[in-house]
């Protein structure tokens, strides 16, 4: 029985945007940009959800407002618990069962912090992991865990004698020191060079397999298809299409997936398939088309597409009830 | 019948370091352009491959010393240095830079920077330059109206038009693009893509594409070369370089993209690209190789030709010496 | 999702923020002129240090004749009051320097504090602190310190306050601007996402980045210090009973030493102020300099690229 590690239900992020005095006075309407606007999807142990979307579509707040990193509505509960409204204290408590990597591998470790000292701080910081010894073995065991082998020979270095790769791979070793069940993990490896990434997003992998929950925030379909179970579709803070990942990649519902998925660059020249290109940009999610959000682009659209909002659901031509797409044509 | 408009030989670049070194950035580039002709450089970071661009530009710096030839319509352009190059620069070869649609001056409307270029070569001038502007933006596929606006007020994806617009401002025969599509979304990268594309047929534009992201160059370019530590290891048709790849560093590097239909393993390279501030004895991918033998690390291989313009270095195809053990 | 990173260990990257925790040294042994402020200005501490043994005679001691003329001996010449301007300048720089480096100590703290504040917690905080930063800006310096020193005295710890009270804004603004900077940096929202308290992150993460900083603004801050107490004494703020160089130029402009034609009870106290502010320069400037992050699209602006001959490039 897979146990649920993260629940999110109807989760909704809106910024203000800000008028400033000329704007107050010249009463323009209060706007605000509506970041995340209904999204629900569950996490369980072991799996990894990749979140799909291109930039704007509201990812990586999803991933933020999960944590509990900006201010959101709607219901999170991780480990069963619900942490949607939740103390101070409590949230302190909560981070060490959910922890973050980021995507700039260069600037998500504290230049002046050694390799040890990095990967310790989040035991100081909780008070847990007993005497100094008995950190250190933290410590190097977590080194070992992500590949940082032998754990001596990068235990003093300082970030800038890593390469990129390395020190995302310090980064997870401080994100698993503390043990916890789910991992958001933020363009992992978009920033690293091409021949670098395999080796991070297999560690990904294997962490996966060990039990971990992982949430992969991306822009890159080919590398959410090879390793995540599940792809979310994002667009204009919705999710447009979600399903077992190979599905999702082989067989899109949704039009605008249909789209990305041709215009993704294939390696292998003989391989040109005919690409369906969008006109134009994602829209500002200050101005949200009326019914569908994704009509004025949709290859497709009809009238009643203007006038609809649809929801996901099961599709007809989906291999199965897990491959939802929110459309009225599927 | 197309015919080369660009070529290059020999090509080195060394930049001065602090304490008396040098880095041999560039070392021994030799490329093959035809008119017409859409080429991928691909490579990953400090390969060389910007440098290298930047090269044919002359866009570098005094720390920087180059030697070789670039020959242009037959004359070598870089044997009279800055002075052989600047009447080249723009008018011949342009540039889209890295990161150039952030480096529009924010203060003068995009119109206004089209025309800056045209004016400063003595292209055209007044009103001819506007509406020559204005021919531009809609050649890239923005509306001529918009010259008026402020870059601030363009899209990410319209700004890179904007930028490629900028750099055929005086109608070039060659066109460099550094990374152009690497910070857009995947739809805006395949409309700048497809752009790029009908530029080139359209207009007989050379155009080289420089990237490290292989399956973007497999969609756009014909030919294209592999650049690693400073050199080219591999170049040839794009099918080949794919379905049959002759240096060890090209394989493994399209085996470590992942394949959207996702069915093969993806596999990193273990290891890092060699310093270049040092001499590299043997072949410079030896220590990441997964199928070097004795003579590898000792001698460095030459690049063979080993059929209808595919060129690759290593020693696996040299039917002279020991092949593989 | 744009710019791939480069990882060519060994080439240095990364700019000089990683070297400066090495120590402020690192930085200034490149350059000549801080190695030469360094040295002028740490010869002068150490003269001011070790006075009393250096000094050839006291501060009221007259050896000679009111303005004797400078020769072999004395090297410099004898005040209005006959002692040794040498002798004089000695001790003077203990009360010149002391009162710089105290002042500048208090300018710093207090713009430190203020810049932290206002700059990790943003909103009303940062409101609030930068409106009474702008109304300490706003006040004239000399002006302050002549009612100060007037309504309660001249003393020294009187002016060590003023100075510093007065100095810290600038301090304060620089500080706030690394603050809010360094605040939005990956690794501080990630320590945060560890759920770190403020506290650890300002003392672990934000006041190490700023330090540096903080230290070429407060060698600065000392070169201004030691000038404004340099004017206080020439304007008769100063304790009446410590001789500075201030107070040395005081003496000798009252006790008509131009008209005397004595220079030498005026101009070697002059130089002495200008050569510390110069030394504290040239060490801040040197420290600013390797603090900002230079652009590295210098190659686009430039073109001065060297052409090798072929034939040259076969004996590398």
């Amino acid at each position: 029985m897979t146990e649920t590690v993260l629940e999110v239900e109807d989760l909704v992020v809106r910024y203000p945007v800000h008028r400033g005095i000329v704007g107050t006075l010249r009463r323009r309407a209060k706007q605000e940009i509506h970041a995340v606007e209904g999204v629900s999807f569950t996490l369980s142990r072991g799996e990894m959800l990749a979140l799909v979307g291109e930039s704007g579509c509201g990812k990586t707040t999803t991933a933020q407002a999960v944590l509990r990193l900006v201010e959101a509505e709607g219901r999170i509960r991780l480990g069963g618990r619900d942490i949607s409204t939740v103390s101070r204290t409590e949230l302190r408590e909560l981070r060490r069962e959910a922890q973050i990597i980021y995507q700039d591998p260069y600037e998500s470790l504290d230049p002046r912090f050694r390799v040890r000292d990095a990967v310790e701080e989040p035991l100081i910081i909780h008070g847990i992991g007993g005497s100094k010894d008995e950190r250190r073995a933290v410590v190097t065991s977590a080194l070992e865990r992500v590949g940082l082998t032998p754990p001596d020979l990068f235990l003093d270095r300082y970030p800038h004698e890593l390469s990129g790769g390395q020190r995302q791979r310090v980064a997870i070793a401080a994100a698993l020191v503390l043990e916890p069940e789910l991992l958001v993990a933020d363009e992992p490896v978009s920033m690293l060079d091409v021949s670098v990434r395999a080796g991070v997003l297999s560690l990904l992998d294997d962490l996966r397999k060990s039990g971990l929950a992982i949430l992969m925030i991306t822009h890159d379909l080919s590398t959410a298809a090879h390793f995540a179970d599940r792809i979310a579709v994002m667009y204009l803070g919705r999710i447009v299409e979600e399903g077992p990942a190979r599905e999702i990649v082989q067989n899109p519902q949704h039009p605008y997936t249909k789209a990305l998925m041709s215009v993704v660059p294939k390696a292998d020249p003989l391989k040109r398939k005919r690409r369906v290109i969008l006109q134009g940009e994602t829209p500002n999610p200050i101005n949200v088309p009326a019914g569908c959000r994704f009509h004025p682009r949709c290859p497709v659209a009809e009238d009643r597409c203007s006038l609809e909002d649809p929801q996901l659901h099961p599709t007809v031509e989906g291999a199965s009830d897990q491959h939802r797409a929110a459309c009225l044509f599927t | 019948m197309s015919e080369q408009v660009l070529s290059v030989e020999d090509l080195h670049v060394w930049f001065d370091l602090p304490k008396g070194e040098r880095l041999h950035a560039v070392q021994g580039v030799n490329l093959d352009l035809q008119s017409g002709e859409r080429f991928g450089l691909v490579g990953e970071s400090g390969c060389g491959k910007t440098t290298t661009i930047l090269a044919l530009m002359g866009l570098l710096p005094s720390s920087a010393a180059v030697s070789g030839s670039i020959i242009l319509d037959g004359e070598d352009i870089l044997a009279g240095g800055e002075r052989s190059m600047r009447p080249h620069r723009w008018k011949d070869i342009a540039m889209v830079f890295q990161g150039a649609m952030n480096a529009f001056n924010p203060v003068q409307t995009v119109g206004a920077q089209l025309i800056e270029p045209m004016e400063f070569h003595g292209v055209a001038t007044g009103d001819a330059a506007k509406k020559a502007a204005g021919q531009l933006l809609e050649m890239v596929g923005i509306a001529p109206e918009r010259a008026d606006r402020y870059p601030h007020e363009f899209s990410g994806g319209m700004r890179q038009r904007a930028a490629i617009a900028m750099a055929l401002a005086c109608s070039p025969k060659v066109l460099l693009a550094d990374e152009p599509t690497t910070a857009l979304d995947v739809m805006v990268q395949a409309q700048i893509l497809d752009l790029l594309t009908r530029l080139s047929d359209d207009l007989g534009l050379t155009l080289v594409f420089v990237t490290h992201d292989l399956p973007v160059i497999a969609e756009l370019c014909s030919r294209a070369a592999v650049m690693y530590a400073g050199e080219i290891v591999e170049s040839g048709a794009m099918e080949t370089l794919y379905h049959d790849p002759r240096h060890p560093y090209t394989r493994m590097l399209f085996g470590a993209i992942p394949d959207p239909e996702g069915e093969k393993d993806v596999v990193s390279i273990p290891g890092a690209p060699p310093r270049l501030d040092r001499e590299i004895t043997g072949c410079p991918f030896a220590p990441r190789c997964d199928v070097s033998f004795e003579r590898c690390p000792v001698e460095r291989p030459a690049l063979l030709e080993l059929g209808p313009r595919h060129y690759a270095a290593c020693h696996h195809n040299d039917p002279a010496g020991e092949a593989a053990p | 999702m744009s710019r791939i990173i480069e990882h060519e260990p060994g080439i240095e990257s990364r700019g000089s923020a990683q070297r400066l925790w090495s120590g402020v040294w690192g930085i200034l042994k490149d350059r000549p002129s801080a190695v030469v402020g360094a040295v002028v200005l740490g010869a002068l501490v150490l003269v001011a240090i070790f006075a009393p043994a250096i000094a050839p005679y006291g501060i009221h001691q007259r050896i000679g004749p009111p303005f004797g003329t400078p020769g072999p001996y004395p090297p410099l010449g004898l005040d209005d009051g006959g002692a040794d301007v040498l002798s004089l300048l000695i001790w003077g720089s203990r009360i010149s320097l002391t009162v710089g480096f105290a002042a500048s100590i208090v300018a710093i703290f207090i713009g430190g504090t203020v810049g932290v504040l206002a700059g990790y917690f943003g909103g009303a905080t940062d409101t609030a602190l930068m409106r009474i930063t702008d109304y300490f800006l706003a006040i004239p310096d000399v002006p302050l310190m002549i009612v100060v020193a007037a309504i309660w005295g001249p003393s020294l710890w009187h002016i060590v306050l003023v100075i510093g009270l007065l100095l810290w804004t600038s301090t304060a603004r620089i500080v706030r601007a690394q603050v809010k900077s360094v605040r939005e940096r990956v690794y501080v929202k990630r320590a945060r996402a560890l759920g770190a308290g403020n506290a650890r992150i300002i003392f672990r993460h934000v006041l190490p980045q700023v330090a540096p900083l903080l230290v070429a603004n407060t060698v600065l801050t000392i070169a201004v210090a030691i000038f404004d107490e340099t004017a206080l004494a020439f304007l008769g703020l100063s304790d009446p009973s410590k001789i500075s160089w201030g107070k040395m130029i005081k003496n000798a402009t009252e006790s008509s030493a131009i008209s005397a034609g004595a220079w030498w009870t005026i101009v070697p106290p002059g130089v002495c102020v200008a050569i510390v502010i110069l030394s504290c320069t040239l060490i801040g400037q040197a420290l600013e300099d390797a603090l900002n992050p230079r652009l590295r699209v210098a190659h686009l602006a430039a073109r001065g690229f060297r052409l090798l001959p072929r034939m040259l490039r076969d004996e590398k």
